[in-house]
């Protein structure tokens, strides 16, 4: 039953309100009162223990308790009285302000005291730095409990007050929202049971706040009330059961077994992870439209850009603080790791590999993963007195451009004193809970100069290790390795698959490190490096375009070439992106005593190296028996084999053929101690700016200017740019109305009398045409108004409508002008008529009309 | 509902959120619940349907003008699941128009019990009102889905026009005709049929004199003749008016008219036809009023009439179904007329031809200024020509009529 507006159509008329009388009960049953009184306890304290599950504060639980209850007797008492409601709302706000007045330093205090925790658990989450409030932590308990009853107070109230009157609802359910959501904020899911109450008490309230509150008889309104009482306790009821049942046949087991769910989740939870910001704005200043086919350098998770070129801006995205020995030689930074390779990206493990690795796992002993394998064998071989060397060291990474979805670490960190550390199977690992910087502890184990020599000796140690354990182990997950990493696609790659087929019955490879050089050699043989290698046509194969046609490539052609060609060959191998320093890179991109570096006999103490854009890089690792992955660069002119190449010369503009592998790293000139500290830094930004690529010719001929513009400031330049004509298009928009209404506005103050009787009748008959649904071009007559005034409106006194319309008669149609009192009798017509009919409508109607007067 | 449905999808989607940002079992079990919710809703819904009932009643079958009539619409819910939001789809209209009105009703009722909703409706003109009630629609707790009822339940009340008695109209103007039949409540002149005999009274007529019964009886007796009763006057109904009019306030008009008129001949006593035109079926219809019942008769008749705009054959219909027939005052009442509907007045047999013409004030201006126009015509043909303005039938009738 709802309020129905009178109508008059073709001489009928409706009357203005039904009637309903409700042949059952009337008066809420106690059964329906009791899961009213329900709902708002549980509802207020589902809701306030949330509150103190996200925000610990030392406040007295039990206090809290007591508060909701005695707050909820008051309430109800009060509501039951249903006379003087303004007294009694006035006497109870005023007796909470003042006792608020008189304990406001122990609240202000308890207060501090919260907001310390709030910040330290957004500290603790998004790992930034804030900063705490001064607070009295002697009176920490009594203040935080007084703090909290001042809290409980208000919010029970509310919700007993829309529970037992079905006002103030919808702010309610806000405000019982509220905990959830801050929970869910501070990176915590609130206990199952609180949430559920919450939501059931929700639920109910909801319902309640569909009340037909325009309804003017009480009665009625009590009859509704009782309805969607009934409803909102059976929505909470089937929510809840339905919810139970959910249990039963979903148990927490058979959640947990389902492996696609989690791989799905845990892919989803990285990917919106690493959405900031900046990556927002990024894909706003770098949108390019589709003729344009560039990539910025830098990694994307092993998508295999099909592009044209791939620019560089020097722009910073790791800085490293590590100990130099171990990185004077270079370092590999390994990040995304991908096994399976689907024509234009490599990505993770399938459904099926997922749930191998997964059984394996469970086969495997707790302490035992993959990713460590080759700290355990180190540690037999150092056990054995095969390796020598086997001191831990450590490494600061700190991101400043790099995503933050991957840990950038070297080879071989040990993960397993790490927090909050994910496994992506025994591919790579990702944060828990992303930070700005990471302290990796890592073994150094691995010569990226000579792989070979890794090999060998680690291979000396496992066949010297006495650790059956060991063995076993690696022959288990040695299966798993043959089986999903020598893995290609279904369908495609024909020629390459062929020319693999070809080559192995013609070569007849011995050795796994015989096909790493004949693989090597064929690419330094028959491809030649560049970052503008054109875009792979529609149709072709990204690596057989690269190794068939084009013959052009960087860093991510050549691993992913090699990849699938050792796979071919029936050797495990798999893709990774990372980033690589060599040791000019160090040279040129370091911040601290460069003499240190150029000094091979004092390559003592740690040394800060900032990583760019270009030192993005991808290579292969190679599965060897016994050992474990192998980090092996099919790039040439790269890596930290290749010295005489610096990221500089790589961003020459004619394409270069590689220089030999056994080619020295080029020297350094060397700066004395009194230059070093005038001109280091200077020295840097000069070198920093010869770093940036010059323009480059493409397969095409056309030439592009790389580094004007390209910069991070002028980027940011552009960003700030289009910010601005956004916001200036929006603020013209947002102006234009405001600007009309004080032209007009003006133009109304200079009118005569008359014109501005006129004027508010026709905004008058706008607001009756839109509410009578008649056309605005349609004429209407005076009369026709009139009448349609008097019949249609109750409320408009006849006497009053006469003379406002004789008035407008005047306007229009005298000779003479209307007076001030005419025109004021006119103005407080209109004013009060659109006051009444604004009252009565719903919120959206009733800014339609305020929006069409605005307008008119 | 499209936008309750997009709001449950959102919440979906961020409860989706949510259990996939966050690793905790039951999130995903309110994720999947809140899948599963609307299929519950939608099977509920269904029970209710199956269960609902919905009838339209009314005790008042005639009423007047602006009188209420309560129509009461009766929900059985006998479910356990209370019904918050049921829409209930009516139409309403006057038979005299052809616009038929929509109108909805937002209703609750409670789990195991009924509702009534009465609502009053009043209609300014006269005619019969029907509402039909046409479909009700139920929707679910979240207001996601609905399911819709057709029915067919009908009402039908008629509203009478005002009459009233007019007090210009004299019944002892009339002239005698032949008539077989004779009133039985007074005397009259044709002395073919004694109405009654009765004693001398000083100033009776000495022709009277019954000399015969005066003898036996030894005293003077009168001999009163009969009067006459048969159907002197007819009032002749068209329901014509122009094209455009407002159709009610015009009907509304001419039957206040012709029952004013009528109702005035009965409470003189004065038998007489009231006919009108059946367009429906080419026929003229009359009633004989004498007593009320017969009065009611025709109002019931007239209510049922289809208006129509042009008019040329109902004075023709009627006399070629009635041609022998004499009246005293032929009175013509119509909402258009026009020239030829004056030509065929004039070859009815009545002492006295009327045509009140019920018009719109500015037309009633135009025709009486026209002087070679219709009134004109009308005098020449010896037709007595009445225009009286539809919004002041009783001022315009008393005045013409006196």
């Amino acid at each position: 039953m709802v309020y129905m507006k009178k109508e008059y159509r073709e001489g009928l008329l409706i009357n203005n309100s039904l009637l309903v009388e409700d042949l059952g009960n009337t008066g809420l049953s106690l059964l329906a009162r009791l899961f009213q009184l329900l709902a708002i306890m549980v509802g207020s304290w589902s809701c306030l223990s949330i509150l103190l599950y996200s925000i610990p504060v030392p406040a007295r639980v039990a206090a809290v308790h007591l508060t909701i209850l005695l707050t909820f007797a008051v309430v109800c008492i009060l509501c039951l009285i249903p006379s003087f409601t303004a007294v009694k709302l006035f006497f109870c706000i005023l007796f909470y302000i003042l006792f608020f007045i008189s304990r406001f330093k122990a609240i202000e205090n308890g207060f501090y005291i919260m907001e310390n925790e709030v910040i330290s658990s957004i500290e603790q989450y998004y790992d930034v730095n804030i900063g705490f409030y001064v607070a009295d932590y002697r009176t920490e308990v009594a203040d935080s409990t007084l703090l909290m009853v001042m809290i409980s107070i208000p919010v029970v109230s509310m919700i007993s007050i829309a529970a037992i009157t079905g006002k103030l609802v919808k702010i309610t359910s806000v405000i019982m929202l509220l905990p959830v959501a801050a929970s869910f904020l501070l990176g915590l899911t609130p206990p199952e049971h609180y949430l559920l109450s919450c939501i059931a008490s929700v639920l109910y309230m909801t319902r309640l706040g569909l009340n037909g509150s325009n309804v003017p008889d009480c009665e009625q309104r009590g009859k509704l009330h009782k309805i969607y009482s009934w409803t909102g306790a059976w929505l909470s009821l089937i929510c809840l059961l339905l919810f139970f049942i959910m249990k039963l046949f979903i148990s927490e087991e058979s959640y947990n077994g389902f492996t696609s769910i989690h791989n799905m989740r845990t892919d989803i939870q990285t990917k919106l992870s690493g959405i900031t910001l900046e990556d927002i704005t990024d894909g706003i200043v770098n949108y390019r439209l589709p003729e344009f086919n560039s990539t910025k350098g830098g990694l994307d998770g092993g998508a295999l850009g099909r592009t044209g070129k791939v620019e560089y801006d020097g722009s910073e995205q790791l800085r490293i603080v590590a100990d130099i020995r171990s990185v004077w030689d270079g370092v590999y930074l390994k990040g995304f790791v991908g096994s399976n390779y689907t024509g234009d990206r490599w990505v993770g493990h399938t459904d099926d590999d997922t749930d191998d690795f997964r059984a394996l796992m469970e086969e495997l002993p707790e302490d035992y993963h993959p990713i460590h394998q080759m700290i355990e064998l180190a540690y037999n071989g150092w056990g054995e007195n095969l390796i020598r060397d086997l001191a831990l060291r450590r490494m600061e990474v700190e991101y400043v451009g790099a995503n933050k979805r991957f840990l950038y670490s070297p080879y071989i960190t040990d993960f397993s004193e790490m927090d909050n550390i994910n496994y992506k199977q025994d591919l790579y690992t990702t944060p828990g809970r992303r930070r700005s910087s990471y302290t990796y502890e890592y073994y150094d184990l691995i010569d990226m100069m000579r792989p070979e020599e890794t090999v060998r000796l680690m291979t000396a140690v496992y066949y010297s290790t006495l650790d059956d354990e060991y063995f076993k182990y690696e022959r288990l997950y040695r299966n798993f390795v043959e089986q999903a990493y020598t893995r290609l696609p279904e369908e495609g790659l024909e020629q390459l698959r062929s020319h693999c087929r070809r080559v192995m019955k013609e070569q007849q490879f011995v050795s796994t490190e015989e096909k790493i050089a004949y693989i090597r050699n064929y690419l330094r043989s028959n491809t030649s490096y560049s970052l503008t290698p054109g875009k792979v046509p529609p149709g072709k194969d990204y690596v057989e375009y690269f190794l068939f046609e084009n013959k052009v490539g960087y860093c991510s052609h050549y691993a992913s070439a090699a990849v699938l060609m050792l796979r071919l060959f029936g050797v495990p191998a798999r893709y990774v992106e990372g980033y690589t320093v060599s040791p000019s890179d160090i040279a040129i991109n370091s911040t601290g005593e460069l003499s240190l570096l150029m000094n091979e006999n004092n390559l003592n103490g740690e040394i800060v190296i900032s990583i760019k854009d270009y030192n993005a890089h991808a290579w292969v690792e190679v599965y060897f028996d016994g050992i474990g992955w192998i980090p092996v660069d099919f790039t040439p002119s790269s890596g930290i084999g290749y010295n005489a190449y610096s990221r500089q010369t790589l961003n020459q503009p004619t394409v270069t053929t590689p220089p030999p592998k056994e080619a020295t790293p080029t020297p350094v000139t060397e700066k004395t101690d009194e230059d070093k500290d005038d001109t280091e830094n200077k020295d840097n930004e000069e070198k920093e700016i010869t770093q940036k690529p010059e323009a480059t010719k493409t397969p095409d001929g056309a030439s592009k200017a790389a580094a004007g513009g390209s910069g991070p400031q002028s980027r940011q330049n552009d960003t700030v740019k289009r910010i601005a004509v956004i916001l200036l298009v929006l603020s013209l928009i947002l102006c234009l109305p405001v600007a009309y209404n004080i032209r007009r506005y003006i133009l109304l103050r200079r009118a005569s009398n008359n014109y501005k009787a006129i004027y508010l009748f026709a905004k008058l008959e706008r607001v009756l045409n839109i509410m009578s649904g008649r056309s605005f071009k349609k004429r209407i007559e005076l009369e026709d108004n009139e009448n349609y005034l008097r019949q249609s409106f109750d409320f408009v006194d006849d006497l009053a409508l006469e003379g406002f319309m004789n008035t407008v008669r005047k306007a229009r149609y005298g000779r003479g002008r209307i007076s001030g009192s005419e025109l004021q009798q006119v103005k407080s017509f209109y004013n009060g008529f659109i006051k009444k009919i604004c009252s009565d409508m719903p919120f959206s109607r009733k800014i339609l009309i305020k929006l069409i007067l605005l307008i008119n | 509902m499209l936008r309750n449905k997009l709001r449950y999808l959102l919440l979906l989607a961020i409860v989706g959120l949510l259990a996939i940002l966050y690793d905790a079992y039951y999130l995903w079990i309110i994720f999947v619940t809140l899948l599963a919710l609307p299929f519950f809703m939608f099977a509920m819904l269904c029970y209710i349907y199956g269960h609902i009932r919905v009838e339209m009643l009314s005790t008042v079958h005639v009423a007047g003008k602006d009188e209420p009539i309560p129509v009461t619409l009766q929900i059985k819910n006998p479910t356990i699941f209370p019904i918050p939001y049921l829409r209930i789809n009516a139409t309403y209209r006057n038979l005299y128009s052809s616009n038929e009105l929509a109108k909805v009703i937002f209703a609750s009722v409670e789990s195991g019990s009924s509702s009534k909703i009465i609502c009053n409706m009043s209609s300014n003109y006269a005619g019969n009102i029907v509402i039909n009630l046409k479909s009700y629609r139920i929707y679910d707790y979240l207001k996601l889905f609905s399911l819709k009822k057709k029915l067919d339940c009908t009402l039908k009340a008629a509203v009478l026009p005002r009459y009233y008695e007019l007090e210009a109209i004299d019944s002892t103007y009339k002239i005698t005709v032949e008539s077989d039949n004779y009133s039985p409540y007074k005397s009259g002149d044709d002395p073919s049929e004694v109405h009654e005999i009765r004693e001398y009274r000083e100033g009776d007529r000495p022709q009277r004199i019954h000399w015969k019964l005066s003898i036996k009886l030894d005293r003077l007796m009168i001999k009163e003749f009969s009067d006459p009763i048969d159907c002197l006057d007819i009032i002749f109904i068209s329901l014509c008016f122009p094209d455009g009019a407002n159709t009610l306030y015009h009907i509304d008009s001419i039957l206040e008219c012709v029952l004013s008129i009528s109702y005035t001949f009965l409470l003189r006593r004065n038998p007489h036809y009231i006919a009108w035109y059946d367009a429906a079926g080419g026929i003229c219809r009359r009633v004989r009023v004498e007593h009320e019942k017969d009065f009611y008769d025709a109002v019931d008749g007239l209510l049922n009439l289809k208006p129509y705009h042009t008019d040329n054959d109902s004075l023709m219909v009627y006399l070629a179904q009635f041609p022998q027939e004499q009246y005293t005052d032929f009175i013509y009442i119509t909402g258009g007329a026009v020239v030829s509907q004056l030509e065929k007045l004039a070859y009815t047999k009545a002492i006295d031809r009327q045509m009140i013409l019920l018009s719109e004030p500015e037309l009633i201006e135009q025709i009486q200024s026209d002087e070679d126009g219709l009134r004109k015509t009308a005098m020449e043909l010896g037709v007595d020509f009445l225009p009286v303005d539809i919004g002041n039938v009783k001022r315009d009738l008393e005045l013409f009529l006196a």
